[in-house]
């Protein structure tokens, strides 16, 4: 998890050794964020490949033009932004707005397959999160990234802008509608009558 | 303004999404006043939690392992130094190559000469700037010992390398280590002393400690000798459990740091060694002393808890010493004498007795 807000500075700190040449500020870097980066990396695109070499790319760049590099606001806006073009670009371009880090299926498939089961036996905490989850990924890929983005990475809308390649307001909506598809969902599971939909989420 | 919030509110403020991933204990407080002020918020707030907290699940699910991180890593230092970006104009840069590769080559001579690899800019990476950083490889049998900049002293154990700015910077004294090192660190509170080991910090302000984290282990070990020493993961994940953030180690504990699910565990070193003078340890002498006395004494000499019935053992007498034997010897002599087992769990002892007669 990455600490909201306070690091920035102590990036930036590693971010003007490493253009100065640093390589173990530039492996603080890497190690401070390969994580999250691949993980938000295989929402993108679910092949572990080419998420992988699009990590390796964008480092092995970074250390090559780092005398070129300059001064970043935020490391870690710098480096979503990279990884997310470097991914699309290795994509065919049609694909990029289309490609779904989940493939169609799971749109309708995992909400109903365990979630019944689930209320006998399970909590209801534990159900809850098992929901939560199934709702999570059924919901298309932008809007998840969005989500994603926001609060888990805590981007401010205009950095989700520029990550997602849209406009500040276009950022809003997309997650706007991503919780109002997460409300939708909880509905449906609700009509199929599986009672804890509304009680639940909203 | 807490009581109208709906539950994307709560989304949207960057004080719950802190608390929620990771909490502290005065956030814990102070959502904690919020909840008992507006009680008809509890739902909402568990559904926001809830939420956050699932997401976060989704993301951690698609970590890599800490193999691929390293296997990463080696592949972008190899690659970055491969096939570097040249300028194609310049003569000058040839001629800067050139003499560099031969005296890369003429200290490398040098150096293996002395069975020691002294080295910076012909590091494997070639990515590391000798000017401001020194970098020692043990490539000898024997354990070498580096002076760092601060008059703090590094014993790097064989097949093992650090590296550390020639001078360290104004805030603090960092080091990178691979492979094994202890450590003895001048006391300077104004600086503290960081070893970055692969996933894991140690942070101390002056003592002495051992780290071991070789490459192909899959534990991280940190072993204190005196003081006290935190460790945590270099890659802080607050929200989990407060045990994997991290913890503060006193001399014989030792910190284990699984790679694979990022957890510490606390225990005590192999060979636990007396951390009080000599002087005082030769005051430890017991003839026909009641048992309890004698572990009180060895919880003072060695800094560890024991745990122990203190009105079953009162019967059980014994003359000894606690001179020349680590902890686990010495445990060994005492248990076998009075009939007694004991087990480590964590960094205590706990001791099993039926008493005696």
């Amino acid at each position: 998890m990455k600490d909201i807000g306070a690091s920035d500075q102590e990036d930036r700190l590693y971010w003007n050794r490493f253009r100065k040449g640093e390589e173990v500020a530039f492996s603080w870097i890497y190690q401070r964020y390969v994580r999250v980066l691949y993980s938000y990396g295989m929402k993108i695109n679910r092949d572990s490949s080419v998420v992988e070499d699009a990590i390796q790319d964008m480092f092995t760049d970074l250390w090559r033009t780092r005398s070129q590099l300059a001064e970043a606001k935020s490391v870690r806006f710098y480096l979503f932004r990279s990884l997310r073009r470097k991914i699309h670009r290795s994509l065919r371009p049609e694909d990029e707005y289309t490609q779904p880090f989940n493939p169609e299926a799971d749109y309708k498939q995992p909400v109903l397959a365990s979630v019944e089961s689930d209320i006998i036996s399970e909590e209801e905490i534990t159900l809850q999160t098992a929901q939560l989850k199934s709702w999570l990924t059924c919901l298309p890929a932008r809007q998840y990234e969005a989500l994603l983005l926001r609060y888990y990475q805590d981007f401010s809308y205009a950095e989700i802008a520029a990550i997602m390649n849209i406009s500040e307001q276009g950022a809003r909506n997309i997650i706007q509608k991503s919780l109002h598809t997460l409300r939708r969902l909880a509905l449906v599971v609700c009509f199929l009558g599986i009672g804890w939909g509304l009680k639940i989420f909203f | 303004m807490y009581q109208n919030y709906t539950t994307d509110d709560f989304l949207q403020d960057t004080a719950f999404r802190k608390w929620v991933l990771q909490g502290t204990p005065s956030d814990d407080a102070f959502w904690a006043d919020i909840l008992r002020n507006f009680p008809h918020q509890r739902d909402t707030i568990q559904q926001a939690r809830e939420f956050l907290l699932t997401l976060h699940e989704q993301v951690e699910a698609d970590f890599p392992s800490e193999q691929q991180v390293d296997l990463l890593y080696k592949r972008i230092v190899e690659n970055a130094h491969e096939a570097p970006v040249r300028p194609l104009y310049s003569w000058s840069s040839w001629w800067v190559a050139a003499s560099v590769s031969l005296l890369i080559v003429l200290s490398g001579w040098w150096f293996t000469q002395k069975n020691i690899v002294r080295i910076a800019k012909s590091d494997s990476t070639g990515m590391l700037d000798s000017r401001l950083f020194e970098q020692v490889v043990n490539t000898s049998a024997a354990v070498l010992i580096v002076n760092l900049p601060d008059g703090s002293q590094a014993s790097l154990e064989p097949r093992s390398q650090l590296h550390y700015r020639k001078a360290f910077a104004d805030t603090i004294r960092e080091v990178f280590l691979v492979g094994e090192a202890f450590f003895e660190v001048q006391k300077n509170p104004a600086k503290p002393f960081l070893v970055r080991a692969n996933a894991i910090t140690t942070r101390v302000l002056g003592t002495s400690f051992r780290v071991s984290a070789y490459d192909q282990d899959q534990q991280i070990k940190v072993m204190v000798k005196t003081g006290r020493v935190a460790v945590f993961s270099t890659q802080s994940r607050k929200y989990t459990d407060p045990e994997q953030d991290g913890l503060i180690l006193t001399p014989n504990q030792q910190a284990d740091f699984t790679k694979t699910d990022a957890h510490f565990t606390r225990t005590l070193v192999d060979k636990p060694i007396p951390i009080i003078p000599q002087t005082e340890l030769q005051q430890f002498s017991f003839r026909n002393a009641p048992l309890p006395e004698i572990l009180q004494a060895i919880e003072k000499t060695y800094g560890v808890e024991l745990i122990f019935d203190e009105q079953q053992l009162s019967n059980c007498r014994l003359t000894t010493s606690l001179e020349n034997e680590n902890l686990f010897e010495k445990m060994d002599v005492l248990c076998e004498a009075i009939g007694a087992t004991y087990k480590l769990v964590d960094a205590q002892i706990i001791i099993k007795s039926k008493g005696c007669d």
